[in-house]
């Protein structure tokens, strides 16, 4: 099993190697000429134009471009932006604890909202609150997080004053103000986030409370509760683990839209600020970022799986 | 001229992804059959034996990885396709699982005449030959326009074998058809092919575990155990007991219904570790569970060889178990 | 309908005119109609039947186990005298286990692969009774030892996938008398093991019923299976009982014309002769002719057929229900008739 684990972890690197390579060739590629946009303010002659790219190092081949740029970033460092000249490693060790943060509130409170409710809608199939859980999940899951977000900016500052703020403060700051600051746009990730969680789990769980091993649970006289939230729950949770492993990783990368309507510094609104910019090196090192979150999620899945499932653990 | 003859085939196939020897599972190993034209052939054995996969070489949907397949004297070629095999061959397979065989969203008449398409039927025609197939194998032609969840288990085992009807097989490989029928129609299906079998020049080759069975169907047995065939019975009839301490045990161990013969016999319960086909024992294969093994047995492995007339046994001490079983069941019981 | 009387001894489990229904698109189905019998302790009942028989609904309702939207809805199932229908959830919790123990079909899938052996045994042994951890730990072993099992000690600690079905089904049973219940329900217990493990399932069955005194209810359609092991037969047709029986009895001059078709269509390998068939198809559930629900399929039917026939007692603990038998009077099966010494020597040994 451990044989297993180190493969993947070697896997994972792997992936990670072949990432950089696509994004940094993406990221140079993507249309736009920097020399000339940057030039354009003070106007682009040739001359200067050559002058800047030759500054930047961008008219040696790409593969050496790459190669340089690879040799200082496994060493943190990601050169500086080509737009503020701040330090791109810097910025982003900035605000990506900032994504993270919300990431993680988010996943949890979905899992805390989710697997609960899923949970009694095995349990109680066609009860009330089981089909209106299920109507909300689908209007959940299928309003945009922009309208959400607008909606919950709109609601949190007329009601809900003491969940609202529209500036972010670290938790090593504040822990308090910082909760202020995230509650709401966790709130409204978690949401849509928590209505695939219950419809993932609610399906499992009903499969694993037909299974044959809850009729021997209940043979040997277990209290069902017990037998619900322990053998069937057990059961159940492999997919649903796999469901929030990937809807983490996703989510690091995915708080573009939330990150602007509340005005969080985080690494969301970072990209979409240089793509504007067209600011291919913070690009290239937030995607980098991003994936590698997105492959660690995939990476801690991987391992949790054959704690709940000792039947992985003798393949191979 | 045999209708099929195996030569010393074996069916390997390697799991997961290192290529170890553990990885190899023995499906089939050194087989070598015949199957003589209006014969039946019954193939008993239990779970992991081989059966199914045997029943897939003979039928052309498996290809062995060694050995050769011999069918009407012609060599099978190595390089079709599996299915064009069993096609050009006009070998069919019937399955346990009937409703499998059938597809669930075209009505019985549709799957019963699938395999007549390629025959240049016209509509007409092909619908008159289905209502006769249904006939035969005793459905009432109404079922044509039914769809395969409106009918009964043996019902659809009917449909079934009427779809393997269609194109004239020479060869039907019946594997487990009527295991999962209910009681009351089990003795119904068996009739009905041998019923069919008085009407149509077709083989079988009847695989089950269920003993009692394969002894009903069949003109010949095999016994297989682990990939292997352990006894050949050329002759199914009572005449002859089988040989082998693994076919012993396995008609042993089947209780027979009549209480009267239950309650005066002892059964012979089989202790030894099972192995399986990725994990072979040395020697003889059945040598861990066998009730007289010697130590010879796990060193040398028995060849199939013929021990009296119509009867081929692979074990060092054929035709002496009755005389070792006792002996060591006795030594057993004292202290 | 009548208390019936108890076959021998003092009944441990009887159950009277038992009914457990499902709904279905058209009405309710009835799958368990009106269902008595009696258990005596150290007996082991076979209730036979084709699938839709209603013999594992019925053997599932004595547990309490009916899935919904499936529920009794009459009848009285009497522990040690005590009314189980009567029970709260808590009381029949302490009955499950304790006094009636269940093994099923599937043992593979009848474990929960996410824990231990160990784990799954020590949680049953610590259900009913207060004891440690440790002597948790001893019970389970001796129970294990008892089966059969190798080394139980050390593989405890294994996962269910890594035991065969058949091993799965030996501690299945050691699980299942771990709290030394009184009766056993055993749903097909050997329908998924080879024959030859079949074979050393069937062995411990009996010693738990003839060592350990347990009653056993065996739900099986292997006629070979009743014949080896059972004391008496119960068996079942569309949701209702057809005919009891001592198992000898039952065999040798059965009362009901489907449980004669049975018997007379089990392959004989000594003739090879075409087989005696039951024609046609058990009847649905929800379209059941009135009167005898056999009548469509039966060789002997009357005009009186289309009434409802009761249960009713012949003579020797056999019951009937059918209005020919009750007549004229029984066929003897094939079986009587037949030499069965010879067929005992052709089975290879014959007995000690």
């Amino acid at each position: 099993m451990i044989l297993l684990l180190g493969r993947r972890l070697l896997e994972a690197v792997g992936v990670l190697f072949v990432l950089s390579v696509l994004i940094y060739t993406i990221g140079t590629l993507v249309p736009g000429d920097i020399a000339q946009q940057m030039t354009g303010i003070e106007g682009a002659t040739p001359e200067r134009m050559a002058e800047f790219r030759e500054r930047l190092g961008l008219d040696r081949p790409l593969l050496v471009r790459y190669a340089d740029w690879l040799g200082d970033a496994v060493r943190g460092d990601f050169g500086v932006s080509l737009f503020s000249e701040r330090d791109i490693g810097a910025d982003i060790r900035a605000q990506f604890p900032v994504s993270f943060e919300i990431a993680v509130v988010s996943v949890m409170l979905a899992v805390i909202i989710g697997i609960p409710l899923g949970v009694y809608g095995a349990v109680h199939t066609g009860s009330i609150l089981d089909r209106l859980l299920r109507g909300l999940s689908l209007i959940f899951f299928s309003v945009p997080t922009f309208v959400s977000g607008v909606l919950f900016v709109w609601f949190g500052s007329m009601f809900l004053k003491p969940f609202y703020t529209s500036y972010y403060i670290p938790f090593t700051e504040d822990p308090l103000a910082n909760l202020r600051a995230i509650s709401l746009p966790c709130l409204a990730i978690a949401l849509p986030a928590s209505a695939s969680i219950i419809q993932m789990t609610r399906s499992t769980m009903i499969s694993s409370l037909q299974e044959p091993f809850i009729d021997t649970a209940r043979v040997k006289g277990v209290r069902e509760t017990r037998v619900r939230y322990l053998h069937a729950l057990r059961d159940a949770l492999g997919p649903v683990v796999t469901l929030i492993g990937l809807m983490f990783g996703a989510l690091v990368g995915g708080l573009i839209i939330v990150e602007q309507i509340f005005n969080l510094p985080g690494l969301g609104r970072g990209v979409l600020v240089a793509i504007g910019q067209r600011d291919f090196p913070y690009v290239i090192a937030a995607s980098l970022a991003i994936a590698t979150v997105y492959i660690a999620a995939n990476l801690v899945v991987d391992f949790l799986y054959p704690i709940l499932d000792p039947r992985q653990r003798d393949q191979e | 001229m045999s209708l099929v003859e195996l030569d010393r085939v074996s069916v390997h196939f390697s799991r997961g992804q290192r290529r170890t020897r553990s990885d190899t599972v023995h499906a089939l190993d050194d087989v070598t059959l015949t199957i003589n034209p209006g014969e039946v052939l019954g193939i008993v054995g239990e779970s992991g034996c081989g059966k199914t996969t045997l029943g897939r070489v003979i039928v052309g949907l498996e290809r062995p990885t060694s050995g050769e397949v011999v069918v009407r004297g012609v060599k099978r070629s190595r390089n079709q396709r599996p299915g064009a095999n069993a096609r050009n061959d006009g070998f069919q397979m019937v399955y346990q699982d009937a409703a499998g065989s059938l597809n669930p969203w075209k009505r019985i008449g549709w799957s019963i005449g699938e395999p007549l398409q390629n025959e240049g039927l016209g509509k007409a025609e092909r619908r008159r030959r289905v209502t006769e197939l249904l006939d035969q194998v005793g459905l009432p032609g109404q079922m044509i326009d039914r769809y395969p969840g409106e009918l009964s288990g043996g019902q659809q085992q009917r449909a079934a074998i009427a779809r393997a009807l269609a194109s004239k097989p020479r060869l039907i490989v019946l594997d487990e058809a009527v295991s999962s029928l209910d009681m009351s129609t089990q003795a119904q299906v068996l009739n009905l092919l041998k019923d069919l079998a008085d009407q149509h020049p077709v083989n079988y080759v009847f695989i089950s575990h269920d003993i009692a069975a394969v002894d009903f169907m069949s003109d010949r047995i095999a016994v297989m155990y682990l990939g292997k065939i352990v006894e050949l019975q050329n002759s199914a009839k009572d005449t002859h007991p089988l040989v082998h301490p693994y076919s012993i045990t396995l008609r042993s161990a089947v209780p027979v219904p009549d209480p009267a013969v239950e309650k005066g016999r002892s059964r012979i319960v089989l202790t030894g570790p099972v192995a399986s086909a990725s994990d072979l024992p040395s020697g003889c294969r059945f040598h861990t569970r066998c009730p007289i093994a010697q130590p010879i047995c796990s060193e040398e492995e028995p060849e199939l060889t013929e021990h009296q007339l119509d009867t081929s046994v692979a074990c060092h001490f054929a035709g002496e178990f009755e005389h070792l079983y006792r002996r060591s069941s006795n030594s057993n019981t004292q202290p | 309908m009548a208390v019936l009387a108890p076959a021998s001894g003092p009944s441990v489990l009887s159950v009277r005119n038992l009914v457990t229904v499902y709904p279905g698109r058209d009405g309710e189905v009835v799958a368990v109609d009106d269902v008595s019998f009696e258990l005596s302790p150290g007996e082991v009942l076979g209730i036979v039947g084709d699938s839709g028989s209603g013999k594992t609904t019925l053997a599932r309702s004595l547990l309490g186990l009916v899935s919904t939207p499936g529920r009794i809805i009459g009848g009285e199932i009497e522990l040690h005298g005590r009314d189980l229908l009567k029970l709260s959830h808590k009381e029949m919790r302490q009955v499950r286990g304790r006094e009636i123990g269940m093994i099923f079909q599937n043992p593979i899938r009848s474990f929960h692969p996410g824990f231990t052996i160990g784990w799954q045994l020590i949680e049953a042994a610590t259900q009913h009774a207060n004891i440690s951890r440790r002597e948790a730990t001893e019970k389970i072993v001796e129970a294990l030892t008892w089966v059969g099992m190798p080394e139980p000690a050390e593989r405890i600690n294994d996962y269910p996938h890594q035991f065969s079905g058949g091993m799965l089904q030996r501690v299945m049973i050691a699980m299942s008398l771990l709290n030394e219940p009184a009766v056993l329900i055993a749903d097909e217990p050997t329908t998924a093991l080879d024959v030859t493990i079949q074979a050393q399932i069937l062995e411990l069955i009996e010693r738990l019923a003839v060592d350990r005194g347990m009653g056993v209810v065996l739900v099986t359609h292997n006629l070979g299976m009743v014949a080896s092991l059972c004391d008496r037969v119960i068996v079942m047709y569309v949701g209702q009982i057809v005919e009891e029986a001592p198992v000898e009895t039952v065999f040798r001059t059965p009362a009901h014309p489907y449980a004669r078709g049975l018997l007379d269509s089990q392959p004989d390998r000594s003739t090879g002769k075409r087989l005696t068939e039951v024609r046609g198809a058990s009847p649905q559930m929800t379209e059941l002719p009135s009167g005898c629900r056999f009548q469509n399929r039966c060789d002997y039917v009357e005009e009186k057929c289309t009434e409802p026939p009761a249960l009713a007692d012949l003579s020797h603990g056999q019951k009937v229900r059918c209005w020919i038998s009750q007549r004229h009077g029984l066929l003897p099966t094939r079986l009587a008739d037949s030499d069965h010494r010879d067929r005992a020597e052709s089975t290879g040994l014959s007995g000690k």
